[in-house]
């Protein structure tokens, strides 16, 4: 997480580099390095309070599956569409990245349903 | 037109783009709910481990007094024993004393009758044959 969110930073800082801007495009690839950084802010938020607040780790941690998950996903289209597969290794690594990315998010949708389902479900002992 | 940059780029970053607003903006609400449901399980499980423990408490209590209850029976029980023990020892002792008093007036009555035979022998009285 804290990688992405030194790439996002640095792509906002620097501007990207000019091959991911050939595969993104000119107007998205600044919203992308946006939801980037976002996505690596959200993860290590995630991390620093997944035994403090589980509630504000859970959700950080869907924000930032959904944003990074989303960008590989993005990435490895565009370089499928531009490149086919002649930078294979790169599109399976990134490939892997975006099924774990969803294997997670499944995971912790389904944590936070649960959840949410039993503080509904709540009632007061002595009110019963 | 490049179907990626034009349509397919656009509408994804989009959906993305919202996707995390909305997230964000009702990370608070939904914050509370999850904490609340997180919050209501430790709740359930302590209130599993209190309601196991005073049920361990309440089987306990109701061992010990069976238990006590059984040695209250077992003593009552001991002490009747002990009395009947004690009258069946009287009544042998009464026994054993009849026996006695038996026997004694068995021998007066023998020397009686040792006498009396005296007398009739010497007063010239046959004996009656057995």
């Amino acid at each position: 997480m804290g990688a992405f969110l030194a790439l996002g930073a640095g792509w906002l800082i620097q501007g990207p580099s000019q091959a991911l801007r050939d595969l993104l495009g000119d107007p998205w690839i600044i919203l992308w390095s946006a939801i980037v950084a976002i996505g690596g802010l959200c993860g290590l938020v995630a991390s620093l309070s997944a035994h403090r607040d589980e509630g504000l780790s859970l959700l950080t941690e869907r924000i930032a599956l959904w944003s990074i998950g989303t960008y590989s996903a993005v990435y490895v289209i565009a370089m499928l569409y531009q490149r086919g597969l002649s930078i294979w290794v790169t599109e399976a690594v990134f490939t892997f990245f975006v099924i774990a990315c969803v294997w997670r998010l499944v995971q912790v949708q389904k944590r936070i349903t649960w959840n949410k389902k039993v503080g509904r479900d709540a009632r007061l002992r002595w009110a019963r | 037109m490049n179907l990626l940059t034009d349509v397919a780029l656009p509408v994804i970053t989009a959906t993305v783009a919202s996707g995390i607003v909305v997230g964000l903006l009702t990370l608070r609400a939904q914050r509370r709910q999850i904490n609340a449901g997180a919050s209501a399980q430790e709740a359930t499980a302590l209130d599993v481990l209190t309601g196991t423990a005073l049920k361990m408490v309440q089987d306990a209590r109701s061992e010990s007094l069976a238990a006590k209850s059984e040695a209250i029976q077992a003593r009552e029980d001991a002490t009747a024993a002990r009395r009947r023990a004690e009258a069946a020892e009287e009544r042998a002792a009464d026994a054993a004393r009849a026996a006695t008093d038996c026997a004694r007036q068995v021998m007066e009555c023998s020397a009686y009758s040792h006498t009396l035979e005296g007398l009739l022998v010497g007063a010239g009285i046959p004996l009656p044959r057995q």
